[in-house]
């Protein structure tokens, strides 16, 4: 079982949305919602800090303009400051998260591509997982399954085969219902060994 | 084959595939406290910052000092160098009562919830007149006649000059009532007790961030680690079943598959599995069929004779056969 190399992709990161997007959206919005509040109560804080000094400037108006300004300017920068850490983390924590679900959805992934095949009656060769990726433990069962089947059905047709061989240099009429017979197992085996390739 | 059997959820089953389920929400823990305690600590700086800030400027509020008794504008009479007399204008009865005293013991008394009234000499206002001594007072003040001062002259030694009256100093402001004194310590301590307030305000909030990040993190951390646990527990429920259906393909059992459970994702997932898990029992059901054929070609054509090999080959054909029969005989069940 050597192994075939496929790169990830951006584009294919969001391979399961509803399973990858559930678990984002979930620690998005409780993260929105814990730096929302602390920078509210930053915010709060700060503004506290600004009135006393607006009201302690009541006595120099001429002073007060150019310094309530500044601590304007100053409270905007801290909110923009805030905004931009929190969406920072948002946007750092979802980019992890589609990359750790990525990583669980990707074998899923390639594994409903194995399970079509099998449904479509073929066995054909199942490829490790790439490095990083999760569910290895299952990827491993399914693995050992599929060799398994796969080695019943090929003893099975290998069994056949052989039989048809040995029906044909047995000298069984190939134009009567045994042959026809005949025939038939041997289509079988024929798609069988296609299927098992 | 799509029938549901009602397994319920347990505690102690969460973490069915511990390896996978760990890794994923510790690896998510781990970058989540990565990323609030830089967080965190700025919070914790900005928070600091803005309570010193808003500490500082409550600070500096000065609140209002309690009224004095004794005018504002009020002041002690200069004592001239050369010993002239100082003559108080006003109050002649002060002296009389209160002895040598200052006139700011005075007023220190006064603070201290005395009724007297002094009324303390000043230095004239350059360029005003000086007052006379039986002017009336600014404002509202009794209107007292100065007694005429007489003196027995005869055995002394002095010279009798006649003494020109020197104006030290002129009343600007009536001294404060006690009412309004009252008033005045009422809103000192009004005050007061508002900067104690803002202050324990400030510092309360500031306990309330430190409070709040705390518990913010705790809840984040716990959050993750709940629903990472139980998210990866709902995928890795499903793949717990399927991985139960295909150890026993593994083994050459082709069981009945049954439905998910409520709640349960990667459900077109299983539905994947489902119909894969179709797919290979109809594999399997044609190869028991065709080996069926074979023997029963065999049969009819008496190749069992023909050769050793041949006799051998059937014999396999049989035992493969019964393998399968067996193998789906479960699912037919």
């Amino acid at each position: 079982m050597s192994k075939k190399k496929h790169n990830r992709k951006i584009s294919n990161y969001l391979i399961d949305k509803k399973l990858q997007l559930r678990y984002v959206i979930f620690v998005t919005t409780l993260s929105a919602l814990i730096c929302g509040m602390l920078g509210f109560l930053i915010w709060q804080q700060a503004d506290v800090a600004t009135n006393i000094i607006r009201e302690q400037l009541a006595d120099a108006p001429d002073m007060a303009d150019e310094v309530i300004r500044s601590l304007k300017s100053e409270d905007q920068n801290l909110i923009f400051t805030m905004v931009a850490s929190g969406v920072g983390l948002i946007v750092l924590l979802s980019l992890l998260l589609v990359v750790m679900t990525h990583k669980v959805a990707g074998p899923l992934f390639k594994v409903t591509r194995y399970l079509d095949k099998m449904r479509d009656g073929r066995l054909d060769t199942v490829w490790p997982l790439r490095k990083g990726d999760m569910l290895q433990n299952f990827y491993l069962k399914f693995s050992a399954m599929h060799t398994s089947v796969k080695a019943r059905h090929v003893e099975t047709n290998e069994t056949l085969k052989n039989f048809v061989a040995l029906a044909e240099a047995a000298g069984i009429d190939a134009s009567g219902d045994q042959g026809h017979r005949l025939d038939e197992l041997r289509k079988h085996c024929e798609q069988r060994s296609e299927a098992l390739a | 084959m799509a029938n549901n059997r009602g397994y319920k959820r347990s505690w102690k089953n969460y973490l069915l595939d511990p390896s996978y389920q760990l890794r994923f929400t510790l690896t998510i823990l781990a970058v989540a406290a990565g990323l609030m305690a830089p967080l965190g600590r700025w919070v914790s700086q900005k928070a600091t910052t803005a309570t010193e800030v808003a500490l500082n400027q409550i600070d500096e509020i000065r609140c209002p000092d309690v009224l004095s008794a004794v005018a504002q504008g009020a002041q002690a009479p200069d004592v001239d160098s050369d010993g002239e007399d100082v003559v108080d204008l006003l109050d002649e009865q002060a002296p009389a009562e209160e002895g040598n005293e200052a006139p700011g013991n005075e007023a220190a008394e006064t603070e201290s919830g005395g009724d007297s009234d002094p009324i303390t000499a000043q230095e004239p206002i350059e360029g005003e007149p000086p007052p006379l001594a039986d002017e009336e007072d600014r404002e509202g003040s009794e209107r007292r006649e100065r007694p005429a001062m007489k003196a027995d002259l005869d055995d002394s030694e002095m010279s009798i000059v006649d003494t020109e009256v020197v104006v030290v100093g002129e009343i600007q402001e009536r001294p404060a009532t006690s009412e309004e004194i009252l008033a005045s310590k009422t809103a000192r301590k009004v005050c007061l007790a508002d900067v104690v307030a803002r202050k324990e305000s400030v510092e309360g909030r500031n306990s309330l961030i430190t409070i709040v990040m705390l518990i913010s993190g705790v809840v984040l951390l716990l959050g993750l680690a709940v629903y990472g646990i139980r998210t990866t527990h709902r995928v890795s429920g499903p793949l717990f079943k399927v991985g139960l259906y295909l150890k026993k393909l593994e083994n050459n059992t082709y069981d009945t598959v049954y439905n998910l459970r409520k709640g349960d994702q990667l459900v077109e997932f299983y539905d994947h599995f489902k119909d894969a898990h179709a797919g290979v029992t109809t594999m399997q059901e044609q190869d028991r069929d065709r080996l069926k054929d074979a023997i029963k070609l065999a049969k009819d054509a008496g190749l069992a004779d023909s050769s050793d090999e041949m006799a051998e080959s059937i014999k396999e054909l049989e035992r493969l056969l019964k393998e399968k029969e067996e193998s789906i005989v479960q699912k037919e069940a």
